[in-house]
């Protein structure tokens, strides 16, 4: 099962910070937390990056990008600073 | 036209003596001020070989052409000198109120040579100066001398670890930092325990032009999504989520990129738990400093430096508890990143049998005695205080020991974003973070330019480089570079079509558009710092020019650095970064080699790292 931590806000929301999903895809795994949540509040996390492993889905395949059973999937905001 | 002219003020702890130290229009038109012309005074000032603790080598406080004009985050000042921990140049900024003050005072810099006899602190007033018996200060913490000095004073001081000449020893003040390459050892080499400054001279002449830009300025950074917003609200800290989701958080001495508990350090967490209030750098709308409540009452909420590095890289995911540890680095005057890197590295030596100490992952009052012990350099404390270099030469582990050219690494582990791993290599300061941050336009801002990749790395660095350069010379934050990504980039949606062609044209592009840029005499103004430097000059600066003074100075600290022994063999990272991959699939760390070919040559140096004559001559930079 992989492993989704979800941004701060959206842990919150979902009272957890971590949540074990057997999706087989990002674009499931995400179905699964929208369904979660009140749209509204879902839309703030499609400026997420969504990261697989550490690697951002853009550079893997997208929502189509296969998950395994120790993949961490994690989604986060820019940040900058140092 | 105005004058150009900075004016430095040089004293001898030696004998006692100063005077004031015009340097001309034309050095200054070519240096800017601050970081550049410090390295040129340095430069210039030192014969080769001179070791950082020698009475001859100078300490340089430097502020630039725009400090006490209020624009917005241009009140810092850059302390130049040899760094104790690399031997290579060292340059360290701070916020605070000190560049204003001691431009009220009169100058533009000082220049500290000699060695007193017994601890004194300067006093700069009005445009004089005067050594005062420190005998009462020595000894204390960066807490207390700031207090026991007069309060309308801005004021520089280090603590207890300068004082025993630690490398890693910092500059304090108010509770800003110059933390990087070791300035208050050099500092304390001196027997100057402070530098104070105050007075009444007219510090910058503002006319209406000038007040519009200024307010224009302001008001962009305001409303700015990272200046305006995420750095307001979140400080540093806001880096804590997306560095562990991007696997470059530092943990155990960078042997993994993140830890299931990091998320407890959240910048989020530390606003929501424990924030009391904003704080931060004169004449700044950003704000990005915190102020928090702690188990003792409340303190100086971490950076997310000191986060990475002294929290989530030892084992310690109590937002507090790392507080309090920055709070004792800060008050006894060292660098929270070298000292969290030593203390990493210490405990992996202690795990593997290689040294016998009670470090252990997350064990807080070791870590605590060993700060106190590395600054008075008692027990294992005189093995830390020599830095990670001295400690892996002495104890072994020399592929785990995380520096470059003797500077700890920062908390972006680079196996995660590629080019900053080059920046770090080639960073003339050594490993350091924010000579360019690349890490943001790879891996931790809105655009993502693929971070396991080599492509365009080399003129991404070069590029960045010289725009800090500049930047820093002016001296600006170098936070506000943040916000030159235009604002809808935060706005995309990650997996919409728009972010996705934004993705590809910048991977793309990025090399070759960046190659041709550093060619061009852009006379452009496409930001505000050009726009701000022809106000303070009262002629036109063009974009071209500005990044031209920056590859300037970042050349001739490198001839700095190569006079001073330092070879292009210098530039490389750990062998841990190298060879041991921390991305599932991966099989090693960073590809330096190939980049680092190309970096030279977009930079104009020869295959040893060199610059050329002919690059020499088109940044007409004197030898
Ligand atoms: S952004 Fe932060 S560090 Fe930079 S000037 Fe403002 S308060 Fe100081």
């Amino acid at each position: 099962m992989a492993l989704f931590v979800p941004h701060y806000a959206l842990a919150k929301r979902l009272g957890r910070t971590e949540l074990r999903s057997e999706a087989a895809t990002v674009g499931a795994l995400l179905d699964e937390i929208r369904a979660l949540v009140p749209p509204e509040e879902w839309r703030a996390s499609l400026r997420a990056a969504i990261l697989v492993n550490g690697r951002h889905i853009h550079y893997l395949q997208g929502m189509k990008t296969p998950l395994a059973a120790d993949d961490e999937v994690w989604m986060v905001f820019p940040s900058s600073g140092g | 036209m105005k004058s150009l002219t900075a004016t430095y003020l040089e004293v001898d702890l030696t004998s006692g003596g100063s005077s004031a130290r015009p340097v001309p229009s034309e050095v200054v038109e070519l240096y800017l001020g601050g970081r550049g012309l410090g390295a040129r005074l340095l430069f210039d000032s030192t014969p080769p070989g001179l070791d950082p603790f020698d009475e001859r080598m100078p300490i340089i406080f430097s502020v630039g052409p725009l400090t006490g004009s209020a624009a917005p985050q241009s009140n810092r000042f850059v302390v130049t000198t040899k760094s104790p921990a690399t031997g290579a140049i060292a340059d360290s900024h701070c916020g605070g109120s000190f560049a204003t003050k001691l431009k009220k005072a009169g100058f533009d810099g000082v220049i500290v040579r000699g060695r007193s006899p017994r601890p004194v602190y300067l006093e700069i007033k009005d445009g004089k100066a005067e050594l005062k018996d420190a005998a009462h200060l020595w000894g204390k913490g960066t807490v207390a001398t700031q207090a026991a000095l007069p309060a309308s004073f801005g004021k520089a001081v280090i603590g207890p670890a300068g004082e025993n000449r630690v490398p890693f020893a910092c500059i304090v003040s108010q509770n800003r930092i110059a933390g990087r390459t070791g300035t208050g050892a050099v500092m304390g080499s001196k027997n100057l325990k402070a530098i104070i400054a105050d007075g009444s001279a007219a510090t910058f002449e503002r006319d209406e032009a000038f007040k519009e830009l200024q307010k224009e300025v302001t008001e962009f950074l305001r409303s700015h999504p990272m200046t305006g917003q995420i750095l307001p609200t979140l400080g540093t800290a806001n880096l804590v989520m997306t560095c562990a989701g991007r696997n470059i958080i530092p943990t155990r001495n960078f042997q993994k990129g993140h830890d299931r508990r990091t998320p407890e350090l959240a910048g989020e967490r530390m606003r929501d738990e424990l924030l009391i209030r904003k704080d931060g750098c004169l004449s700044c709308p950003v704000k990005c400093g915190r102020h928090i409540r702690l188990g003792k009452g409340e303190g100086k909420g971490p950076e997310f430096e000191t986060i990475g590095l002294l929290g989530n890289n030892l084992g310690i995911f109590d937002m507090q508890t790392v507080a309090e540890l920055g709070e004792l680095c800060d008050d006894l005057g060292m660098d929270t990143i070298s000292m969290g890197g030593v203390l990493g590295f210490a405990t992996e030596l202690t795990e593997r049998g290689l040294l016998n100490s009670e470090l252990a992952w997350g064990r807080v009052e070791a870590y605590h005695e060993a700060i106190e012990a590395t600054a008075r350099r008692s027990g294992l404390g005189a093995e830390l205080a020599e830095g990670t270099r001295a400690l892996a030469k002495r104890r072994g582990g020399e592929e785990f020991a995380i520096q470059v050219k003797g500077l700890e690494l920062p908390a972006y582990d680079p196996r995660g974003c590629f080019g900053q791993g080059l920046e770090y290599a080639t960073n003339n300061r050594g490993g350091c973070h924010v000579r360019g941050s690349t890490m943001f336009l790879e891996a931790t801002g809105p655009v993502s330019i693929d971070p396991h990749s080599t492509a365009g790395k080399p003129e991404l660095v070069v590029f960045q480089q010289d725009m800090n350069a500049a930047v820093s010379s002016l001296v600006f934050c170098y936070f506000a570079s943040y916000a030159v990504l235009p604002a809808f980039a935060f706005k995309l949606e990650a997996s919409s079509a728009a972010y996705r062609l934004a993705m590809a044209a910048a991977s793309r592009a990025t090399g070759p558009a960046l190659w041709l840029a550093m060619r061009m005499k852009n006379p452009a103004q496409l930001l505000w710092f050009e726009k701000f430097l022809s106000a303070a000059w009262g002629r036109r600066v063009g974009l071209g020019e500005f990044m031209r003074a920056g590859a300037r100075i970042y050349n001739l600290e490198r001839l700095y650095n190569l006079r001073e022994g330092m070879s292009g063999s210098a530039d490389t990272l750990p062998r841990r970064l190298l060879d041991e991959p921390t991305f599932p699939g991966a099989k090693a760390g960073v590809p330096l080699a190939d980049m680092l070919r190309r970096y030279y040559r977009v930079r104009g140096w020869d295959s040893e790292g060199v610059p050329t004559p002919a690059t020499l001559r088109r940044l007409a930079i004197r030898s």
